[in-house]
């Protein structure tokens, strides 16, 4: 019985560490400073005792998701503005898995090293889905990146989660049978959906719900309906180089003066006040 | 003529209908779907995935006013339609458009339910809603081909639903024609929906993909009202969604567009009465039918052939997902004699009936499926370990527009499945309201929305 989809999460979890954390550690600042920081303080939104609540830069304290969804469609906006005035490639899509990442590591009080990790997992599985899906998806009028935006946001999210390989598996196999994958949507939407996704699925399999076990090798799977199977083999070469993230790191335009771990690994402050700018 | 014209003119065409000038036959049919739906909905409401995302809502969901049937639950719209519309298609028993093969009950009444609570919607305004709704996701998926969505491994009900659901919400919401329009072009960005969800064999994920078409169709709707401006190329999404959905067709203008205002879609809608893919129903009737003359079961049952159209016995093969495996649902049907959800859920293992499934035979049968789909026929042969024979077909299942299911079994429907959950005098209530010429959504989630201790 195939069991790529557990393989590749176990793989990307393989990955080194340290290089891994860094290139999340990069994005997320990269990711954020151009969101800017939450401006509402402490404004809050009620929320029931154990609800899961993260900073929404707009609206101020939210539902986990709706944080994921709110700060990655106003992002996804203003990169589609500003990619569509110098024609620069826009980091949309590639973001998702921060800001889902972001707003779960917030709510469950992770610290830095475990988001900057979640994140990278997530940057490394956007890279790899998105090349490997590319060229199928485009002949069937798919967008690869959003179907990779999806299951990278599910990645980072299950990393958090502590989701064991099946567990994780499953997550992606019930993001990927309703990713929203067509071309010529509205991108931001798209993006957004896919970060809000990323958590929602995560926080499924905690309740124990369950999803197709192998839905990127299946029959009606990721490859066979939105790409082509024949470019599973690209997805299958999940080596220890971070070499993807290179690529990432410079669509987001860090520069090297900017160190990756600008925040260092070990924060001693939270998520939440990183975002609230409060930890100086 | 741009390829998106024909869309432009069914999005036009829908954004125009008022209740008033409904026929009669559409309003009764809204009405219709309406209640059984909600009878579905509210019948799930133990279902393992309504316990669970019950659970999900506790760890996060948005306060609101709208009810999720899970857990009884009080979140937003968007929510509201998601959950509720995971459920709505779980026990298999939401209504079938007959032409296009959507469920699209499952995804549009639960957004209809959500939005219209918000909105303080009458029945009036749903039942209109409801109608346009059908119209534009039925329409649209006749336009893209049915069949071709579906062998291209997708699921037609929530990757056309999640148009319908932002026609449903936009109309609830009272858009004007032109953001109506809009709602329903950001919403085809989100068509979402594949068949892996049949490698899974306990129904989560077939039943997730409707409410997640729910959900995205409120969100498009919510977007456009709050300002969004869908402001992309129509006729490039139309031409994606040609490509992508149905593998580069073209675009099927008169089958989508065929009889507008003269025959509404909401009208054309069986309704189902077994909790399993409504393409086994032939069969199902016609195992009854047989044992009014012979006590068949398990232990005396030595081979059960079943001849089905091919279309349909392809939808029904041997699948990880077991509500659309003919031959554990024959198996259950005959070692139980009845048919509950429950055989679909972790309590039962295909394992344990694999002994009976080996005495099954299901043949894709060409000459049954040149009858299709004027007839769904189906031919149950069963032969007992005494030697005798029996057999009998089937060629318009129960429920379906030729056969269509009585008001008073709809209501025996509706009383089985909400009297355990909400109690005898809040489903007769229910009931009630629900028959009466005029209601609120409010009222009638204030009544659903509660347990049978509440």
């Amino acid at each position: 019985m195939s069991r790529l989809t557990q393989d590749l999460y176990r793989s990307l979890c393989a990955l080194p560490a340290g290089e891994v954390s860094s290139l999340g550690a990069c994005l997320v600042r990269e990711v954020w400073s151009r969101a800017g920081k939450d401006t509402t303080r402490e404004r809050a939104a009620p929320a029931s005792a154990g609800q899961l609540v993260a900073t929404d830069l707009a609206a101020g304290r939210v539902p986990v998701e709706t944080a994921a969804f709110n700060n990655a469609l106003r992002f996804a906006e203003q990169q589609s503005k500003s990619a569509a005035s110098d024609g620069a490639v826009e980091p949309v899509c590639a973001a998702a898995p921060v800001f889902a990442a972001t707003a779960l590591a917030e709510a469950r009080k992770a610290d830095f090293a475990m988001l900057f990790h979640a994140a990278g997992l997530g940057i490394e599985a956007y890279t790899r889905l998105a090349a490997s899906l590319a060229r199928g998806t485009r002949h069937k009028a798919f967008d690869g990146r959003v179907i990779a935006a999806t299951l990278a946001s599910i990645v980072a999210c299950a990393y958090i989660e502590k989701l064991t390989p099946e567990q994780a598996a499953q997550a992606l196999g019930l993001g990927s049978s309703a990713v929203t994958a067509m071309a010529q949507g509205y991108l931001p939407l798209q993006a957004a959906t896919a970060a809000r996704d990323g958590i929602v699925m995560v926080l499924l399999m905690r309740c124990d719900f369950r999803g197709p076990p192998d839905p990127l090798a299946c029959r009606w799977g990721v490859y066979d309906v939105f790409g082509d199977v024949a470019d599973i083999p690209t997805l299958e070469v999940v080596t220890a180089a971070v070499r993807a993230g290179e690529t990432v790191r410079r669509s987001f335009g860090a520069s090297p003066d900017r160190p990756a771990a600008h925040v260092p690994l070990q924060s001693p402050v939270s998520v939440a006040q990183f975002l609230t700018g409060r930890a100086g | 003529m741009k390829v998106s014209q024909p869309l432009d003119q069914l999005l036009e065409y829908a954004a125009s209908l008022t209740y008033g000038r409904l026929p009669a036959v559409a309003q009764d049919g809204a009405r219709k779907i309406f209640f059984d739906t909600l009878g579905v909905i509210v019948g799930a409401h133990r279902q393992p995935i309504a316990v669970k995302l019950a659970e999900y809502l506790a760890l996060s969901a948005e306060a609101g006013d709208c009810t999720s049937i899970c857990g009884f639950r009080k979140v937003g719209s968007a929510t509201a339609a998601f959950t509720n519309g995971a459920i709505s298609h779980d026990l298999e028993l939401d209504d079938l458009h007959q032409t296009s093969s959507l469920h699209a009950a499952a995804v549009m009444v639960p957004a209809a339910i959500a939005v219209g609570e918000e909105t303080g919607a009458s029945s009036e305004d749903v039942f209109l809603a409801l109608v346009r709704g059908y119209e534009v996701a039925c329409r649209l998926t006749l336009m893209l081909d049915p069949e071709k969505v579906y062998f291209g491994g997708f699921h037609p009900t929530t990757v056309c639903g999640v148009v319908g659901a932002a026609a449903v919400a936009a109309s609830l919401m009272k858009l004007d024609p032109s953001r109506f329009r809009q709602a329903c072009y950001l919403a085809m960005g989100l068509m979402s929906g594949i068949m892996a969800c049949k490698t899974e064999p306990d129904h989560y994920t077939k039943s997730y993909q409707c409410g997640i078409a729910a959900r995205n169709g409120v969100v498009a709707a919510q977007m456009i009202r709050d300002g969004y401006t869908f402001s992309g190329d129509a006729a490039a999404v139309v031409q994606a969604a040609l490509q992508g959905y149905a593998g580069g067709a073209p675009l099927r203008a008169d089958a989508g567009l065929g009889e507008l205002g003269r025959r509404f879609e909401i009208v054309d809608t069986g309704y189902k009465l077994y909790p399993c893919c409504r393409h086994i129903y032939p069969l199902l009737d016609a195992l009854a039918t047989i044992r009014k003359t012979a006590p068949v079961d398990s232990r005396n049952c030595e081979h059960m052939k079943l001849n089905l159209y091919a279309r349909g016995a392809i939808n029904v093969g041997d699948h990880s997902l077991r509500t659309h495996n003919a031959r554990y649902v024959m198996a259950m049907a005959l070692e139980h004699g009845v048919l509950k959800r429950d055989f679909f859920t972790e309590a039962y293992g295909i394992e344990d009936i694999r002994p009976v499934m080996n005495r099954i035979d299901l043949i894709a049968d060409e000459a049954l499926q040149a009858e299709w789909p004027a007839k769904a026929p189906g031919v149950v042969t069963v032969t007992l370990r005494d030697g005798r024979k029996f057999s009998e077909r089937v060629d318009h299942p129960k429920g379906g527009v030729e056969n269509p299911a009585r008001l008073e079994e709809l209501r025996d429907k509706f009383s089985v499945l909400v009297t355990p959950v909400v109690g005898e005098a809040r489903a007769a209530a229910l009931a009630g309201l629900l028959a009466a010429p005029t209601f609120a959504v409010r009222d009638v989630m204030r009544i659903a929305g509660q347990g049978v201790s509440a």
